[in-house]
This record gives structure tokens, C-alpha cells and sequence, in this order.
């Protein structure tokens, strides 16, 4: 008997460069490489082959020295001790870090004000819930000043309040502190609201690098018209590359392909033609967007710059 | 070096409070420990009644029975920091550690040696006062003190070490628990817990010295029901050393492993 071996590149051809106080995201569906990415950033794994520099260094080999100037949240992963208080923690973190008495009691007071801990920052961690841990761990990520955060799901399991607290809390560290996020999550809202840029992995390649609001835009093959209709309405004449997608009493949608139809030309048409009493354009969520991308069969960069050309 | 080590001495003392949550858990140990002590008394009561002598290895009845009260504590104080690495290993958790300005095999001795003098404390103070009961109090003179703390110090993290060292076999098997097996039965044999190595056929005396067991649970019971000052300096220099290999040999199977590890989840 042979034990047969197999090698799977988890990452390949991969090279995108993030400039310091920017908020990236790095998304793809499992298995597209996003936590090993995260892991070759941090020093955790080293690559097969090629380059990477953090800070103007190579994690891998300057790991322990990189250790002090970035941080890294794994969403289901804790560094907060169980039967004991975040404060605690925040104490020991402080002695992994080397910090200064002084200023660390300084940096405390900052980041407890942030992440509004004091209701419970002397209680057990095991009697906080999810939203309250979450804060305390990207709290204690903070305690050493980091200048890079990585964040590997850190929403998983909140609920929409602390969902939100979090990503809030998050967006002010990169706009106000200038602290670069890179952050991998499934969620295309958290991803919208924090981040400036994304790149798209599937099979550990990069399939899209782009600006999220430039991605929307290459993206759009369709946009949503939500006509709500004063009274009652005849059948609706539609042209072509228009289609009702729900109805509900005198509220109608329309998914309008922009390939085939100008959304504006559609909106004028009905409005001509029909009483209306409100009627919102709308873009379809990222969410469709981005399943469109790991689906579609074509390179991404190719289909974005046709796109460009049909807006254009 | 003394601000470096720091973090290890912040971790082992946050492990020890932590560990004090734990209580029920320290007073079933302790539970146990009656029965254990229970059975020695009768039994060497009567071995020592039997046999009609006043010294047997070296030790006389009360102190043979003090000797014991102080290895059960020893070895029933021991957390599970083998299955701890193991588990670090499996989930992958201990490629993260990676990333944070620390050593992990010291940073996992800390904190394992944090939570063991809690237990080693409440363990002893339940066993002393047991026996006390059974047979009358016994007070190790003040000035060995000192010299007793340091070795049962050494003693443990000598112990801790060792049990790292086997929870690193996790990064080559999926379950360490066969090697913990033979390494704590070997420690029970020839370490002196059940029987002090004195007693011992002169083979197994000379391979016990020859294994570092002893240094965990028999010198530092030893020392506490006859406190020998003159040979205090070379135990604790031999402890040290002991202390000092198995670190080495941990960081070496250690860095073996890291090369290879597999980081579960993607």
C-alpha cells in the first residue's frame, strides 16, 4: 500500500496591494481561500511561492516583530478568558504587548469609551452575550495600537443590533484612526457599509479586484422600479427587457434588464401612462451581484469591462 | 529576559484566578483523595505492624504516610494540558497562536502551572488536614520551607513540560492519549508515587534514577518529610537541568510539528 499525496493550491496567482488606512474586503463562497489569505498575511502559513510584505515586512519570517504592529479577529475563535472579566484579559494582553503601565491604563480608557464596555467590563465573560463578547474581542485586538486589523468573519452569529454596533464601531477605527481593516465576511451588508475595496476569490484565485462602488456599477445588468399606483391600474404595457417580478394590491415590481432598456425611459412610460402616487428606483442587493460573479463562467474583469462599455 | 518573562508570570497568575471558578471540581478531587488516603493508612499500618520494623526505605510509618498525602497532591493536581495542545492542534487554534508575540509552549506552561498550584494547594490543604485527623499533624521545619516551594516548583513544571511534550505527538497522531497513558504510568511507577524509589529492586531504583520522573513527584515528597539541606542545592541544580532538556526537547517537536501543520477550515 502507497500513501498518495495530493497538492491543492489553496491561494494562486494572487497579488493586489492594500494602501494603509483603506478597508478591504476579501470575499468568495467556503473553500475560496479568504482564512488562508488572512493566515499568509499574519504570518500564520507561509506561501509555496512568491512575495509578501506587510508593513515592509515578510510575515512569515518577521512574525514575532509583526506581531506588535498588527492584530487579528477570528470570529469563532476567543482570546477573552471564560470565568473572568474583560478587564482581565485586557491586563494580560497588555503584558504579551510590552506596554507601558501608564499607557496602557491610557489606551483602556480610549477603546472601553469606543466600545462602550463599562456596563460590563468587570463581569465574567461567560455572562456576557455574543454582541458584548464581540466588542471585548475587538477591543483586546486593539489593546497594542495595531496598525492593520484583520477580521476573519467577525460577525458570525450577532444579531442585527450587534451586528451593527460592531461594524459601526469598526468603520470609525478605519475613518477616524486610519486603522487598515482587511476583512473576510459573508455578510454583503457589513461588507458595504465598512469597506472601501473587495476582491472576489473563488477556487484561491482572485476573480475581481475592485472598488465596491465601481463594482456596483461595472456589475448592474438590472435595476428594481417599486411603482405604487394611485387607484387602480390597466394591465401595464411593457416593452421589451421589462418584467413584473412581484405584485402586491397597488404596489408593482419591475426588473428592468439595462442590456436591452433604459430604466429612466421605463419610469417616463409609466408615469405617462398610469396615475402614480410614489415610485422608487432601486439596485439589485451586492448579495445578487457577487453570486453572479462566483457563477459566472466568464473572467470577471472581461464581463465588468463589457458592462463599462454598454453604461458608457 | 526578567521583562520578557513577565508575561508568563501575568498568565500564570490570570490562569490561577481563573482556575478559582473551579472550585467544585477542586473539592471532588479532594473527595477522592480521602479514599486514596483512607487505603494507605490501613495498608501500610498494617505492612508496617507485619513486618515489625520502625523503618522501612528510609521512611517510618508517619512518614511514609506524610510522603504519600504529599505525592497524591502532586500527581492529582495535574490539568489536562496535554489534551489542551492536543485539541490547540486538531482545531487548528494553535496556528493562531502563531500570529502573538509569545512562545506557546511557555505561554500553555504558565498557564497550566497557574491552575496546578491552585489545585495543588486546595489538594494538599484537604490532604493534610485528612491526615492530621488519621494520625496527628505534622509540621516540615520553617527553614525548609523555601527550599520545599521551589522544588515542588521545579517539580511541576518539570511534570508540565513533559506533559506539553507529549500533547505535540498531536501534530503526527490524531489522539495522544496512548502516549499520555505510558508517560503518566511511568511517572505513578518510577516516579515514587505509590511506592518511594527507595523501596524499589536495585534494577528498577537504578532505571528510575536514570528517568526524570523522580524529579517530579519523588524529591519534592522526599524533601517534605525529611528535609536534608545538604543535598537541597544539587537536587534543585539537577531539577533545573531536567527542567532545562525537556524544554528543549518540547521546542524541538514542537518546531517539527509547526513545520507540518495542517490549519483545519479554510
Amino acid at each position: 500500500m502507497r500513501r498518495e499525496r495530493q497538492v491543492i493550491e489553496a491561494v494562486k496567482d494572487v497579488s493586489f496591494k492594500v494602501e494603509p488606512g483603506r478597508a478591504l474586503a476579501l470575499i468568495g463562497p467556503n473553500g475560496a481561500g479568504k482564512s488562508t489569505m488572512i493566515k499568509l498575511l499574519c504570518g500564520i502559513l507561509s506561501p509555496t511561492q512568491g512575495s509578501i510584505r506587510v508593513l515592509g515586512m515578510d510575515p512569515f519570517k518577521y512574525r514575532s516583530k509583526l506581531a506588535y504592529h498588527i492584530s487579528s479577529v477570528f470570529g469563532q475563535r476567543s482570546q477573552l478568558w471564560y470565568h473572568l472579566p474583560p478587564i482581565d484579559t485586557f491586563l494580560l494582553l497588555g503584558r504579551i504587548y510590552d506596554i507601558d503601565r501608564v499607557e496602557l491604563k491610557k489606551r483602556m480608557k480610549e477603546l472601553v469609551e469606543l466600545f462602550d464596555l463599562s456596563s460590563f467590563l468587570y463581569q465574567p465573560v461567560r455572562k456576557l452575550s455574543l454582541g458584548q463578547r464581540m466588542r471585548c474581542e475587538i477591543a483586546a485586538a486593539l489593546i497594542h495600537n495595531p496598525k492593520i486589523l484583520f477580521l476573519d468573519e467577525p460577525t458570525i452569529g450577532l444579531d442585527v443590533v450587534a451586528r451593527s454596533m460592531v461594524i459601526d464601531i469598526l468603520r470609525d477605527l478605519n475613518r477616524q484612526k486610519k486603522v487598515t481593516i482587511i476583512l473576510t465576511s459573508h455578510d454583503t451588508g457589513d461588507i458595504e457599509r465598512l469597506c472601501e475595496d473587495v476582491i472576489v476569490l473563488n477556487e484561491g484565485r482572485i476573480v475581481l479586484e475592485s472598488n465596491i462602488r465601481e463594482m456596483r456599477k461595472n456589475f448592474f445588468h438590472t435595476k428594481i422600479i417599486e411603482i405604487e399606483f394611485a387607484g387602480q391600474h390597466a394591465d401595464l404595457d411593457l416593452p421589451p427587457g421589462v418584467s413584473v417580478i412581484e405584485r402586491s394590491g397597488p404596489v408593482v415590481k419591475l426588473e428592468v434588464n439595462l442590456k436591452v432598456q433604459d430604466a429612466n425611459e421605463v419610469v417616463s412610460r409609466i408615469v405617462a401612462q398610469n396615475s402614480v402616487r410614489d415610485i422608487t428606483i432601486q439596485d439589485p442587493p451586492l448579495e445578487s451581484i457577487i453570486q453572479h460573479i462566483y457563477l459566472s463562467g466568464d473572467p470577471a474583469g472581461r464581463e465588468a469591462e463589457q458592462n463599462a462599455q454598454i453604461d458608457g | 529576559m526578567l521583562k520578557s518573562m513577565d508575561k508568563y508570570l501575568a498568565a500564570a497568575a490570570l490562569s490561577a484566578k481563573n482556575y478559582l471558578a473551579y472550585t467544585s471540581e477542586v473539592i471532588f478531587r479532594s473527595g477522592f483523595l480521602v479514599v486514596i488516603l483512607f487505603v494507605f493508612v490501613n495498608l501500610w499500618t498494617v505492612t508496617y505492624s507485619r513486618s515489625g520494623a520502625g523503618v522501612i526505605g528510609g521512611f517510618d510509618l508517619k512518614q511514609m504516610l506524610w510522603y504519600l498525602v504529599f505525592t497524591e497532591s502532586i500527581v492529582i493536581s495535574r490539568p489536562r494540558v496535554h489534551q489542551k495542545v492536543e485539541e490547540d492542534i486538531r482545531t487548528g487554534a494553535v496556528s493562531y497562536t502563531l500570529a502573538r508575540p509569545y512562545n506557546y509552549l511557555l505561554f500553555q506552561l504558565s498557564v497550566s502551572f497557574g491552575e496546578r498550584m491552585v489545585r495543588f494547594i486546595s489538594t494538599l490543604m484537604v490532604g493534610y488536614a485528612v491526615m492530621s485527623v488519621m494520625i496527628g499533624p505534622y509540621l516540615p521545619g520553617l527553614s525548609a520551607l523555601p527550599f520545599l516551594m521551589v522544588t515542588v516548583a521545579l517539580a511541576m513544571l518539570a511534570d508540565l513540560i513533559g506533559m506539553i511534550t507529549v500533547g505535540f505527538l498531536a501534530f503526527w497522531v490524531e489522539d495522544v492519549s496512548p502516549f499520555f497513558l505510558v508517560y503518566s504510568r511511568l511517572q505513578m511507577l518510577l516516579g515514587g508515587m505509590i511506592i518511594p524509589i527507595t523501596l524499589f529492586p536495585p534494577f528498577l531504583r537504578r532505571l528510575s534514577e536514570w528517568l526524570p520522573f523522580r524529579f517530579m513527584v519523588y524529591a519534592p515528597a522526599k524533601l517534605f518529610v525529611d528535609c536534608d539541606i545538604t543535598q537541597v542545592w544539587s537536587l534543585m541544580a539537577e531539577q533545573i537541568f531536567i527542567c532545562i532538556l525537556l524544554f528543549f526537547i518540547g521546542m524541538s517537536v514542537y518546531r517539527m510539528g509547526v513545520k507540518r501543520l495542517d490549519v483545519n477550515g479554510g
